[in-house]
């Protein structure tokens, strides 16, 4: 075989192939196939980041110590002994505390039992993941003793690896002076007289202390 | 002797730096085709491995359009491409021939038109396959077919001379030796 015949062989082969070719479709499905990587590009990335993110607040709400509401310093001579409180238990229980009034019961009193009523919703978050809201209440009113009544309990379904539930305070008082203190979010009134302990303003985040600890 | 299907637009095989990627695509990519049938003797193949090689330039665009040879670069990831490809495939219907088949598979379906000189250049060692389908299929010189091979010229010519040699015998023989 000389080298015009390859040549010719060559040049036939690249003929018919010019000839079938179908270029502009070819570009424009090279193009779509472009876009389309592009785009699972894009969202595999957004799923990474969105991994990303999660994974941080999972491990930084891991990593995080159990907040710890310390009793004031100054204790009233009525409660010489703060280590005597259970707080240590209490605390082992909940992280947190978050008052809602719906239906402020008025003041009662000073201090801890100020405008805490009947009506008054509680929830309880409780970030243990194996903790229900029936766990949770029956814990926190093993705790408190008699003195809140679970008229229902409602699951919140916060964004928290446990669990977190509401309840309906029956009672004028919540032991508060077994627990040290108790943080109340967004009282959408100014409890009337004021509290003693804490501001009194509606939005701001009120202190409570237990009977006989207010500094 | 037969005029090459791409020798009028030779001219444009000095390619600008900056041209548009489509105007690349629409000069190269039938070359690119006929380049990849004559390695994997597979039609439908070529077209595709002639397309991933498009679509890795397009994505590198703003590198590779600075090259001075895009060109070049372009037949450099077809070949590679194809060499895979068949690689690939022999060694998948070895596979299958020693687990199913009795006899032989085809691996390719050349071209019908000199069917047997395509499968005799499907037989030549790798290097002087690939520098007998740039010099016939694509019809690039000695100088360019070294710069795409990124290998000298004076190799460029051993292996055209070598694998014309070897062509020549096995088809006046009647096949491989």
């Amino acid at each position: 075989m000389r080298p015009d015949e390859m040549r010719r062989h060559g040049a036939a082969l690249a003929e018919r192939v010019r000839r079938e070719v179908d270029t502009p479709l070819r570009l424009d499905l090279l193009l779509r196939r472009h876009r389309r990587g592009r785009r699972l590009g894009y969202a595999a990335a957004a799923v990474a980041v969105v991994v990303l993110v999660l994974g941080t607040l999972w491990t930084t709400a891991a990593d995080s110590p159990p907040v710890v509401i310390e009793p004031p310093t100054t204790m009233p001579s009525a409660n010489p002994d703060p280590q005597a409180l259970p707080v240590e238990v209490y605390l082992a229980l909940l992280d947190e505390f978050v008052v809602e009034s719906e239906e402020p019961a008025g003041c009662t009193g000073t201090g801890v039992h100020a405008g805490i009523g009947p009506g008054i919703r509680v929830s309880v978050v409780d970030d243990r993941p194996d903790r229900t809201p029936q766990v949770v209440a029956e814990s926190v009113i093993a705790e408190t003793g008699a003195l809140i009544e679970t008229a229902r309990i409602e699951e919140l379904g916060l964004p928290t690896a446990g669990t977190a539930c509401l309840f309906e305070l029956m009672t004028t008082s919540i032991a508060l002076d077994r627990v040290g203190s108790l943080r109340i979010d967004a009282l959408p009134w100014p409890p009337p007289g004021g509290f003693e302990a804490g501001a009194s303003r509606a939005g701001q985040q009120y202190i409570f202390y237990s009977k006989g600890m207010s500094p | 002797m037969a005029k090459s299907a791409f020798e009028d637009d030779r001219e444009l095989q000095v390619v600008m730096a900056s041209e548009p990627f489509e105007t690349l695509f629409h000069r190269e990519f039938p070359r690119m085709v006929a380049v990849a049938y004559a390695i994997t003797g597979n039609r439908w193949a070529a077209e595709e491995l002639a397309q991933e090689a498009c679509l890795r330039a397009y994505r590198s665009w703003s590198s590779v359009s600075g090259y001075d040879k895009p060109g070049a670069w372009l037949r450099r990831v077809t070949i590679n491409l194809s060499n895979s490809f068949l690689r690939r495939r022999i060694s998948e219907l070895r596979a299958l021939e020693r687990y199913v088949l009795s006899g032989t598979e085809p691996v390719a379906n050349h071209p019908a038109e000199a069917k047997e000189f395509w499968q005799e250049v499907a037989t030549l060692p790798r290097r002087q396959r690939e520098v007998i389908v740039l010099r016939y299929v694509d019809d690039l010189s000695t100088s360019e077919i070294a710069d795409v091979l990124d290998i000298s010229e004076s190799s460029v010519r051993t292996h055209l001379q070598r694998g014309r040699e070897m062509l020549a015998r096995q088809i006046d023989s009647g096949g491989p030796q």
